[in-house]
């Protein structure tokens, strides 16, 4: 009599370990496939708004770490690649504005004395289109890389940076008259 | 002007593209997140397999308890009128403090969630409830230890206690036992005599006195006429075994001897037997000493 529901319980409760089982498997799964296809054009979409190859990796693994954890809510892939955009934009902020912290504190080297991360710039600045672009504000930056590097719509650039279409539109027209302002000088 | 901003944005997309296959990530990506994933994953699992285990177990002994429960609700049920209120306060309590009833009661989230069924007393009626369910439960666990000690207490004197001096009868408690254990200065606890207790295996803790009474010299006899001269011989006779220590209570208790001169049969000798050993009332002992139980005639 008493067996029964005892019996019962044990199967919900190892029924439940097995589903948590399975998410973490599929998770597992979902980092693999995700890697193998975005991780590259993640990376290059951090290196863009953090302007250094290694944060941009962390930056871009601290996404995934992120996700797998979140698995259990998104189980999508399309869900998990928008997660992962966001979180990497979310990030690079967060990178950026520690940088501009460290940067107030720190002396700053001499003019002839190149530094580690101005190594790393010297690859985005190959063209003055991208040397423009890094003189833009920082939410113009990333309105114009999600959309001319990442080919988002407004609606998504408006769900990964947070804001609204309108917003992103504001953003993006500014930026363009910015960087179309600075190549015509140059020019 | 438009054509000239698509341009613009052509330019910007190929420049992006180009700039962007400059760029390479390192090939360990995958094994950093893995890295990452498995370091995140150690403490985790522990919290994890703990709060797996303590829901197994917890679900196992709500289930084993459901029998209990259930007696209880129908033991409720058959007391009849005195159930429905208390099966009415249960329900009610439960409600309270269950997910499913503070949300009833609680209404929906949210600042301006309005007040539930207990309206503006809810917010500090709650806790108070809990608080004094608490206590109330502690007391009645104390209440209930405390009645099994003094049942356990009383079953162990009702075995050991002193059966001649009547006070094994269960609830007598250890302390009218002690209070009448008390000795008399000067008299010491000697030895374990088996006394005549109700349980004759039970060896019963009485403090042993043995009288050696000293004849007091006011003890005089008074002779019958002429014959003889009235000796006082007292003869002490204690029911104890062992005498290791006399007891010579040194106020006025002391044990005095009252000879009382008996007529000589014979040669007119008068024997004087001290008829008992007087304690005094503070001691009350239960040990009864007897020393001479009864004058010889």
């Amino acid at each position: 009599m008493v067996t029964r529901p005892i019996d019962v319980t044990e199967a919900l409760v190892a029924d439940t370990a097995m589903t948590r089982a399975a998410v973490e498997w599929d998770a597992d799964r979902a980092v693999t496939a995700i890697y193998s296809e975005h991780y590259r054009s993640l990376v290059r979409l951090a290196a863009f708004l953090v302007r250094d190859n290694a944060t941009a990796e962390e930056v871009v693994q601290d996404s995934f770490v992120a996700m797998h954890g979140a698995w259990r809510r998104l189980r999508d892939t399309d869900k998990a690649l928008s997660y992962l955009r966001q979180s990497v934009v979310n990030r690079s902020r967060s990178v950026l504005r520690h940088r501009m912290v460290v940067d107030k504190n720190t002396p700053k080297p001499p003019p002839d004395m190149p530094s580690a991360e101005h190594g790393a710039i010297i690859q985005l600045e190959r063209s003055a289109v991208v040397s423009a672009l890094r003189g833009l504000p920082e939410r113009q930056r990333e309105a114009l890389v999600l959309r001319y590097y990442g080919d988002l719509s407004e609606a998504q650039i408006a769900s990964v940076m947070g804001i609204s279409r309108g917003a992103v539109k504001s953003h993006t027209a500014r930026a363009m008259a910015a960087l179309r302002a600075v190549l015509e000088r140059d020019s | 002007m438009m054509t000239q901003d698509r341009d613009y944005e052509d330019i910007l997309r190929r420049a992006l593209a180009s700039a962007a296959e400059s760029i390479e990530p390192t090939g360990d990506g995958l094994r950093r997140i893995r890295h990452r994933l498995d370091s995140r994953r150690s403490p985790r699992s522990a919290l994890s397999g703990f709060a797996e285990w303590l829901e197994l177990h917890g679900t196992r002994f709500l289930v084993r308890l459901e029998p209990v429960t259930e007696a209880g609700r129908t033991a409720l049920r058959r007391t009849g009128p005195l159930s429905a209120p208390l099966l009415a306060l249960a329900g009610f309590l439960a409600s309270l403090f269950s997910p499913r009833g503070r949300r009833r009661a609680g209404g929906h989230r949210g600042p301006a969630s309005p007040p539930g069924r207990l309206g503006a007393a809810g917010a500090w009626l709650k806790p108070v409830l809990a608080v004094s369910t608490a206590v109330a439960i502690v007391v009645v666990g104390v209440v209930i230890l405390n009645h099994e000690n003094g049942t356990l207490i009383g079953v162990v004197n009702s075995n050991v206690g002193p059966a001649s001096s009547g006070a094994g009868h269960g609830n007598g408690g250890t302390t009218a036992n002690s209070k009448r254990w008390k000795l008399p200065i000067g008299v010491k606890a000697t030895q374990v005599v088996t006394g005549p207790s109700r349980n004759p295996r039970v060896k019963s803790v009485l403090p042993v006195v043995a009288c050696t009474p000293t004849p007091s010299p006011m003890a005089s006899a008074t002779a019958p006429s002429g014959t003889g001269t009235a000796t006082p011989t007292p003869s002490a006779s204690g029911t104890a075994t062992d005498t290791p220590g006399s007891p010579q209570p040194t106020d006025s208790s002391l044990p005095t001897s009252t000879p009382t001169a008996s007529p000589a049969t014979g040669g007119g000798t008068a024997t004087a037997t001290p008829a008992a050993m007087v304690l005094p009332d503070s001691a009350r002992t239960p040990a009864v000493v007897e020393c001479g139980a009864s004058p010889k005639p």
